[in-house]
């Protein structure tokens, strides 16, 4: 029991250095790269609000030294303080918050959807040693989230007309501009998914325990149920953590080619106008989240497979 | 197999020779948008430059972006990966640490924010897609070593009195081929979608136009609404395409291994 609690405690270190290490990234980027950090900070247009620019040099203690500002820094992010978007003209809490549930309404149903048809599509593979559904895999998981996206828009949008060319989603009616992005995401997610559930599933019908369990004489699909699902699901739990994050990456990409208002097309804005501040929080935004879901994944798989906790 | 061979050397010849090849292309500006024709034989794009000529210039930035952030990063993970499999000293149990939370952070986003304050070069480019894709190379690679280690004929040249030096040059390296090159494969196909992608957003180098940045401009300028699905289809055909077949290669690489693996089971 002792060694399951020091476990614990370096799981935990694991994630609080991981938290530590973004954040502290976070800081350093803009400071230590070429230019005026100042700009680096708020973008070009701060020096155009002079009035606000020194609001919130001070806010961010700018003028004292780098262990200040940092303590500052870490102040301001646990208080919600992400700064002030010159080209929004708001604070970047604000901004964000308006593209991100967009974002998450689209992530969080395609990206369940992916995992399960992905690891059953996976798991499936592996067990009838499939080598064409493999190659099929690879090819649609190499096709580039986005460009997929520009194809199915170009078809079925511009071409025949089925779904709008785009835009935000107001209200119930709207739902048909989720269905091309989602599917895209989705499809790409069951590629990833698959190919990594293959290779888990294959690796344990390679352990000694399943040649027992066919010596012995049982059924495939027992065998397949009892012994192998069972063996693999930790590992595809701890893995399909780590594809939420590919889903935040995908849907970043994807909502830009669909002109769908969500952290992508934020991205994609913040980019062209050079806007600092909210790449910067997406990005810490998106890492809190990704950490997040690997904790806790982690956690489940621990819980399920006694395996993994000694 | 044979087929991903052949595509990955078409394509790395392709870069090689792209400044010869060019000269092939007819050169003269035609009207925007216009279709394929003999004279453009994958049309125009929005300024009414060949699309072809520009996927053969474009070929080569992504061809060495691909192959060489790829090198960067498998030769780094390949090292902190020996280093954190074989010794067992704080040093490398950081090392470890290190892989692990790197592994976790969503790599595009911090893309994204670096590269957004960098000047926009290939050389930029290479290094920073280096400098994030190593912990997936240097975790497969510590985990085999620390089988290795404990194998019977690496315990018995340390028995033997062999340096750690001669244990891993003649011992562990020859040991991880098989891994190092399925990672590796797979590091291309990755550096050339990560950097595909960071074009598309529009963080690439202008100059310089790679696949993802032909689709960037494609989009931005209303390719779809001008129905010029030639300026669209080819670049992302070709990112496929060069992908597939390093994955594919990546794939086959795996498939030896595990057969390696069986028969010294038996």
């Amino acid at each position: 029991m002792v060694q399951g609690s020091s476990e614990k405690v370096t799981v935990f270190f694991r994630y609080f250095l991981t938290f530590f290490l973004v954040v502290t990234l976070n800081f350093v980027i803009p400071r230590a790269m070429p230019g005026d950090p100042v700009v680096n900070l708020f973008g070009e247009e701060a020096y155009l609000h002079p009035e606000i620019l020194q609001e919130i040099r001070k806010e961010f203690g700018l003028d004292k030294p780098l262990i200040e500002q940092y303590f500052l820094y870490i102040e301001n992010l646990f208080t919600g303080n992400f700064g002030y978007s010159f080209s929004f003209h708001k604070p970047v809490l604000e901004v964000i918050s308006e593209y991100m549930w967009r974002t998450i309404l689209l992530t969080l149903p395609s990206t369940v959807v992916g995992v399960l048809f992905g690891v059953y599509v996976g798991s499936l593979i592996a067990w009838k040693k499939k080598q064409v559904e493999v190659v099929l895999m690879i090819v649609v998981y190499s096709i580039p989230v986005y460009w997929l996206g520009i194809i199915f828009l170009y078809f079925f949008s511009y071409k025949a007309g089925i779904f709008p060319l785009g835009g935000a989603i107001s209200s119930f009616e709207d739902v048909n501009k989720l269905i091309l992005p989602s599917t895209t995401i989705v499809l790409h997610l069951i590629a990833i998914n698959a190919l990594m559930s293959r290779a888990i599933v294959s690796g344990t019908m390679n352990e000694s325990f399943i040649v027992t369990a066919i010596a012995k004489g049982l059924k495939g699909e027992t065998v397949l149920r009892r012994h192998v699902i069972r063996a693999s699901l930790a590992p595809i739990i701890a893995m399909s953590a780590i594809e939420f994050g590919f889903a935040f990456s995908g849907s970043i990409l994807v909502e830009i080619v669909f002109s769908y208002p969500g952290i992508g097309l934020l991205i994609w804005e913040a980019v062209r106008v050079r806007d600092y501040p909210i790449l910067q929080a997406i990005f810490i935004l998106v890492a809190i989240i990704v950490i997040s879901a690997n904790a806790i994944a982690d956690l489940i798989s621990k819980a399920i497979d006694p395996r993994l906790r000694s | 197999m044979k087929v991903s061979i052949l595509t990955v050397a078409f394509f790395i010849l392709l870069a090689i020779f792209s400044d010869q090849v060019v000269e092939l292309v007819p050169l003269k500006r035609g009207e925007i948008f216009s279709p394929p024709s003999s004279d453009h034989l994958l049309g125009t794009n929005d300024v009414g430059e060949d699309v072809l000529k520009e996927l053969i210039i474009a070929t080569k930035v992504s061809v060495v972006i691909s192959l060489f952030s790829a090198t960067l990063s498998a030769i780094l993970g390949l090292f902190i990966g020996i280093f954190s499999g074989y010794y067992r000293s704080l040093t490398a149990k950081i090392f470890e640490t290190f892989t692990e939370v790197f592994l976790v952070i969503p790599t595009l986003p911090l893309l994204i924010v670096f590269s957004f304050h960098l000047p926009p070069s290939i050389f930029n480019i290479i290094l920073l897609i280096a400098l994030f894709s190593w912990p997936s190379m240097a975790r497969i690679v510590r985990a085999r070593v620390f089988q290795l280690r404990n194998s019977g004929f690496v315990q018995s040249a340390i028995l033997f009195g062999a340096s750690d030096f001669r244990i891993i040059l003649h011992h562990i390296i020859p040991n991880l081929s098989e891994i190092f090159f399925a990672r590796f494969s797979m590091l291309v196909a990755y550096s050339l979608i990560v950097e595909s992608s960071l074009s598309f957003i529009g963080l690439a180098d202008p100059t310089n136009k790679s696949w993802g940045a032909m689709l960037h401009y494609a989009l931005k300028r209303g390719a779809i609404l001008n129905d010029a699905w030639w300026c669209f289809v080819p670049p992302g055909v070709c990112i496929a395409l060069l992908a597939v077949s390093f994955l594919l290669l990546s794939f086959e690489f795996e498939k030896v291994r595990l057969t390696e693996k069986f028969s010294i089971n038996k």
